[in-house]
């Protein structure tokens, strides 16, 4: 037996891969295997014999001999290294700085002969590659959880971006599928968002657009590097067509089935107001020729229209010559209105605004215009109707355009609704117009005013461009009266849109400010002649003006002397300042081509005389002056052309008016 | 096999100290506060544990399984599904990062874990019953709950009864669900039922 039982010493030696000892009920050593002589440093001849707890006092303080106790009360007892570390002190058997012992799981047995415990068994495996393995790995976890969180972080980071940019991010394929929409395509388009995927991107835009789309899809797609940037109008879910400035490229990473990321900016408005700034440089541009030519014009009118009426003055005159001569000065008028007309392109066609019943004044031009044509005027307009301060003439004149536009809309006859109706403007205020979406009106109350036809409508595509200087879709037509209107209304701080309606009429919006508290500005008395009598000094660099002005002043009654600019007429007021022979009046142009103007000249006229009394003429009636003469001290204005009436009228308010 | 009421209250009872003590020595080995609760026992032949756990325990489940012989014989297994398993391991660890998988130091928790748990249940009814009883080295498996319920009743002319524990791990806020069963033959039942008379 004992022969047997070293047999089994020498194999368990040899083979085994543990540390295994044997103790008695007393915790005694009996066996101690070779892998623990080599681990521990105990050899088998010296642990053999000694007690356990003495050997190792360590079990002791840490609790372990508790588990020597449960084996010997016949428990099976297992140690997890998680738990416990260690059962015996041992150095570790691999070199890593972290450990200080051997990590060990282990097993304690009961060694039973029949029924009883005569001693325990105890089994110590070297966890240490196992135990680095999974200090590493957990050592990777944790790398990987910091890493996913940080790119879940990132993830919501960019989500964030993506779902709060007022742009729409949009993911297609190469065949222009949609992919993905970033939320912002609810607010910009009004699409749920994912509605869009899975659908042709090309069915969203603008046929009109679609070539250049394609183009530049077409070229990245070649060009992976580059960068496509394209206007196109995409239809929104509405059916409205929304202007998007598209920015693409290829999404990094998906080279294999290449995917574009589109980033789609809503330009519409900015669009519409670059429309609106581009037609304000181009009637700007156009108002500063137009005013040179209505001044000069109005120049020569005046020569003419000053001489006719002289001449229609003469007794002598034959009546057939008179009735030619009125018809010339008909011509003149007309010429005059053709003239205030081009002067209303010039900034200041300034309209002389005064309190207007607005709707008096929209009755009396429809029955006037439409009076004679086959159209009836239907008229929708309240009692409570708000004042409005405009220029009764220039707001006629706008007027009778549409009006004139709308009979020429209906050649077979028809009728014209015009509505006028009281509104107010809130801040930011969107009004539901195809044309008229964004209107740059500030907050307040207007006066609306909507004429509407039943003819063929315009089509949407060029109702943006009705109001651009010459465009005309007549034959025969100038392209001014819309474009004039735009600018007569401008000018009075309102606005014009319309609604295309192609197919049913069209519908011009109008809207002026209102005064809800002013009333009408009393209406203009006819004019006569008024003789006088006194010296008056004209000043003028055209001669036909200074002649026909000097002999309108005579057969007025005044003597006149005349200078041909402003330093001439400073030197003849001085002389007949000197001489105690003043001028009752002086009556300057505002405009004198390389010379002393009337603003100047008036300067130095106060210098010599501040009581002086001065009547300022032009053909521009958009000069400061013009519109608001008495804040320049100046006493009165005329504008060019002008009558004998006009004058005398002017010349006797001017002289019988006290000084401040 | 039917226990009436009284001895289910009486087995319940003598459960519920070893369940303590099994309590107390896994709070001293992790150093944190952990209770064992056993809010239900069944007691039923082997052929129908399949109905009492299908519907509690499906796919991949982790045991501890332990033989005990002497007197009384049969099986003691701890059964948890493998979620509850992982999460168990990982409440009784201090400092580790959670994983879903197990790997060896987990399985070697548990199976301590298992062997505290059963050496309490089994030495208390050992105690009781006056006996000594054996065991075998406890065993830890990952496997699916079909197959392990299968090789219960394979094999075994005798007729064998169950006695289905479930047991609650409540440690950090955190609880687990799984279940201790006792497979046991007919005979060894009586004994374990009578001895329970006693005690009344």
């Amino acid at each position: 037996m004992r022969s047997g039982w070293e047999l089994i010493h020498r194999h368990l030696d040899e083979h085994l891969d543990q540390g295994v000892f044997i103790t008695d009920p007393r915790l005694q050593i009996i066996y101690w295997n070779r892998w623990l002589e080599k681990h521990s440093g105990h050899q088998a001849a010296a642990a053999v014999g000694r007690n356990l707890l003495e050997m190792f006092p360590d079990l002791a303080s840490r609790g372990k001999d508790l588990y020597y106790q449960k084996a010997l009360a016949g428990q099976m007892v297992l140690l997890a290294h998680r738990f416990h570390q260690y059962l015996l002190q041992m150095p570790p058997d691999i070199a890593n700085h972290h450990l200080v012992h051997m990590p060990q799981s282990a097993k304690i047995v009961p060694l039973m002969e029949e029924d009883q415990v005569i001693g325990t068994i105890t089994i110590i495996d070297d966890v240490s590659e196992r135990v680095v393995r999974e200090e590493e790995l957990q050592s990777h976890i944790k790398r990987l959880k910091k890493t996913e969180e940080t790119l879940r972080r990132s993830e919501a980071y960019y989500r964030s971006l993506i779902e709060n940019t007022s742009d729409i991010i949009m993911v297609i394929d190469e065949e222009g599928m949609i992919c993905f929409t970033s939320p912002s395509v609810e607010r910009v388009l009004g699409y749920f968002p994912g509605e869009l995927n899975y659908l042709q991107v090309r069915e969203l835009i603008h046929p009109e657009d679609l070539p250049k789309f394609n183009e530049v899809l077409q070229i990245l797609i070649r060009n992976p590097d580059t960068i496509f940037s394209v206007e196109a109008r995409f239809r929104g879910q509405d059916g409205s067509w929304h202007t998007l400035e598209a920015i693409g490229k290829i999404l990094p990473g998906r080279r294999e089935k290449p995917e574009v990321v589109i980033n789609c900016r809503d330009i519409t408005e900015r669009q519409q107001a670059e429309k609106e700034r581009l037609r304000i440089v181009k009637l700007e541009s156009l108002g500063i020729l137009a005013g040179g030519i209505a001044h000069d014009f109005n120049n020569i009118l005046t020569g003419i229209l000053g001489n006719l009426n002289l001449m229609v003055m003469e007794p002598s005159l034959q009546d057939a010559d008179r009735v030619r001569l009125n018809e010339a000065e008909k011509a003149c008028l007309r010429a005059q209105a053709l003239a205030q007309r081009l002067l209303t392109f010039a900034r200041g066609g300034a309209p002389v605004k005064r309190p207007t019943d607005i709707s008096k004044l929209l009755k009396e031009t429809a029955n006037l215009t439409l009076c004679g044509t086959n159209i009836k005027c239907d008229f929708f307009v309240p009692e409570a109707l708000w004042l409005v301060k405009v220029d009764e003439g220039q707001i006629n004149q706008v007027i009778n355009n549409l009006l004139i536009n709308a009979q020429q809309a209906m050649p077979a006859g028809g009728s014209i609704a015009i509505r006028a109706e009281n509104v107010v403007v809130e801040e930011d205020a969107e009004l539901p117009l195809p044309l008229g979406k964004y209107i740059p009106l500030p907050k307040g109350e207007y006066v609306k005013i909507a004429v509407a036809d039943q003819g063929e409508g315009i089509s949407p595509e060029i109702g943006d461009k009705i109001f651009d200087p010459y465009f005309t879709t007549k034959p025969q037509g100038s392209g001014l009266g819309l474009a004039t209107a735009y600018s007569i209304i401008k000018n009075h701080d309102g606005y014009i849109t319309m609604e295309p309606n192609a197919g049913q009429g069209s519908v011009f919006y109008i809207y002026l400010p209102a005064l809800k508290d002013a009333i009408p500005f009393p209406e203009e008395e006819a004019i006569e002649p008024l003789t006088g009598q006194g010296r008056i000094l004209i000043m003028d660099d055209e001669g036909i003006v200074l002649e026909v002005l000097s002999e309108m002043l005579k057969r007025l009654g005044f003597e006149v002397a005349s200078a041909r600019d402003g330093g001439e007429a400073v030197e003849i007021y001085q002389d007949a300042q000197g001489n105690g022979q003043p001028f009752a009046a002086v009556i300057l142009d505002l405009t004198v081509p390389g010379g002393l103007g009337g603003k100047e000249t008036l300067d130095f006229l106060k210098e010599i005389n501040p009581q002086v009394k001065v009547i300022v003429s032009s053909g521009y009636s958009d000069s400061p002056i013009m519109a608001d003469y008495e804040k320049y001290g100046v006493q009165g204005v005329i504008s060019k052309p002008y009558r004998l009436p006009e004058l005398s009228k002017v010349i006797h308010e001017v002289i019988t008016k006290k000084q401040n | 096999m039917i226990i009436s009421s009284e001895q289910k209250d009486s087995l319940l009872e003598l459960i519920n100290i070893g369940f303590g003590r099994a309590a107390a020595s896994l709070s001293e080995l992790t150093g944190q506060r952990v209770l064992l609760n056993v809010p239900q026992i069944v007691l039923c032949p082997m052929q129908e544990i399949q109905d009492h756990l299908k519907d509690l325990m499906q796919g991949k489940v982790a045991t501890v399984h332990q033989m005990f012989s002497g007197p009384v014989a049969g099986e003691a297994i701890l059964l948890l599904d493998y979620g509850g398993a992982v999460l168990l391991s990982g409440l009784l660890s201090e400092c580790r990062v959670p994983v879903d998988r197990l790997d060896q130091s987990d399985q070697e928790v548990l199976t301590e874990v298992g062997n505290i748990l059963l050496n309490a249940c089994l030495g208390t009814f050992g105690n009781l019953l006056d006996i000594h009883l054996s065991f075998s080295l406890p065993r830890m498996q990952v496997e699916t709950l079909d197959p392990l319920l299968e090789s219960f009743t394979i094999g075994s002319d005798s007729v064998r009864y169950a006695l289905l524990i479930l047991t609650t791990f409540s440690l950090r806020d955190s609880t687990v669900h799984g279940y201790l069963i006792l497979v046991l033959a007919l005979a060894s039942l009586d004994l374990l039922v009578q001895s329970l008379e006693r005690l009344g």
